[in-house]
């Protein structure tokens, strides 16, 4: 099953977040609670985990770019 | 709240007990740490050098230059300021910075100074700044820390932070150049920087237990500083990708580079000019694709790839000084 990994809403004043670093690639398996992205806003860094066991199919913002929160910034394929 | 002490000034050990502290070594309950620095500009999280420092500058008078893991801008520390830190390892589940600063504020205003925590990051006094606060967050825990200004040499940090100018594309964060206060101002004349960290610390620590860092602690603490904390790789790998232009006056004519720069390495240099050459640009390019940018590194590698010479009376050093521009912290 497709899942959207997506920019967080980390406090109520979040607009949009920096991704600074992807910290796994495309292809990549990753296990629920691993961390998968570094985004920075408001002058917080905060590593994402990811929220299910599966495999990082699809990279879709690049290191840098500014994203709105709910943006969609991979794909993941969702192991059950 | 566990008070603990680094016993250093160095600002990247210092980064690594809040590690430690946020990662590895739980104590059951956060943990504050009071500490100061040798000179030190600290870059934001997610900025680059070259846009924020005077990089020439700080080498010549032996400043060190550390990327912080938190977000904002680009701060300079010495012993004329304090920073602190407060460790929670269980933090609200959304961004907070009151909760931290209140009692840094409650203890300043104890103190005489009318401090006041400004509604996003910072503490001012007298309408200017005179504290800057981060954060960042890993697994279970946030890291909160502030900078307290009390005789910083504003004069310095005004110089360091204000660099040469590059035609250079980032897209990192922009460090916003605030009007600043130091603390001392509102102090007694003869208070030290020493006396205001101790009468601050008695404050914040009022009723906390102290925990002392073991020969374990410090050595996994020294680990730490090294494998995450210093050196090139942290302060110009962990840059966010750029797009920089520069033009020499090479022996045979000019040159001018247009680079594309991605975590510190070279992913492509388009080079053009007037200068002769017994090679074409494209070799250049392939030479340094996946080299770190810094001199000696592009210098090494226009040496392997046969370029020493290749353009007319420039040599591989004169070369990598043309597309690196000189950099003190490399």
């Amino acid at each position: 099953m497709k899942i959207e990994v997506t920019m967080p809403k980390m406090s109520p004043e979040m607009r949009s977040g920096v991704l600074c670093a992807w910290l796994k690639g495309e292809g990549d398996r990753v296990r629920k609670g691993e961390a998968l992205f570094e985004v920075e806003t408001e002058k917080v860094v905060c590593q994402v985990e990811a929220e299910r066991d599966g495999v990082l199919v699809r990279l879709l913002a690049e290191e840098g770019d500014d994203m709105p929160v709910g943006a969609v910034l991979a794909e993941m394929e969702a192991q059950p | 709240m566990i008070l603990v002490d680094s016993g250093s000034c160095d600002a990247c050990e210092n980064f690594a007990l809040e590690a430690y502290l946020a990662g590895e070594r739980d104590l059951g309950d956060a943990a504050l740490m009071l500490w100061q620095t040798e000179p030190t500009l600290m870059l934001g999280r997610y900025q680059d050098a070259r846009l924020e420092i005077d990089l020439a500058r700080a080498q010549a008078e032996g400043v060190a230059v550390v990327r912080r893991p938190s977000g904002g801008g680009t701060i300079y520390t010495d012993r004329g300021g304090w920073q602190f830190s407060v460790i929670d390892r269980a933090p609200d589940a959304g961004i907070r910075f009151d909760k931290y600063i209140a009692p840094v504020v409650e203890a300043l205003r104890a103190m005489g100074v009318p401090a006041a925590f400004n509604g996003r990051n910072d503490l001012v006094a007298g309408g200017r700044k005179f504290s800057g606060n981060a954060q960042y967050r890993i697994a279970g825990a946030a890291v909160h820390h502030g900078s307290l200004l009390f005789s910083t040499d504003l004069s310095r940090m005004e110089a360091l932070t204000t660099p040469p100018r590059e035609k250079l594309r980032s897209k990192g964060i922009r460090s916003v150049r605030d009007r600043v206060v130091n603390l001392c101002q509102f102090m007694a004349p003869d208070m030290t920087a020493e006396a205001f960290g101790r009468e601050l610390l008695l404050r914040l620590a009022a009723g906390c237990a102290h925990y002392a860092l073991d020969d374990a602690d410090r050595a996994r603490v020294r680990a730490i500083a090294s494998q995450r904390f210093s050196g090139w790789a942290r302060v110009f790998g962990d840059a966010p990708p750029f797009e920089l232009e520069r033009t020499a006056k090479l022996a045979g004519g000019w040159a001018t580079f247009r680079l594309d720069v991605r975590r510190g390495r070279i992913a492509r240099c388009d080079v053009s000019g007037d200068f002769f050459a017994t090679v074409g640009a494209d070799a250049i390019d392939a030479a340094l694709r996946g080299c770190p940018y810094r001199e000696a590194d592009v210098c090494d590698a226009l040496v392997r790839a046969g370029l020493d010479g290749a353009i007319y009376r420039v040599g591989a050093a004169e070369l990598a000084r043309a597309i690196v521009p000189g950099n003190g912290a490399e």
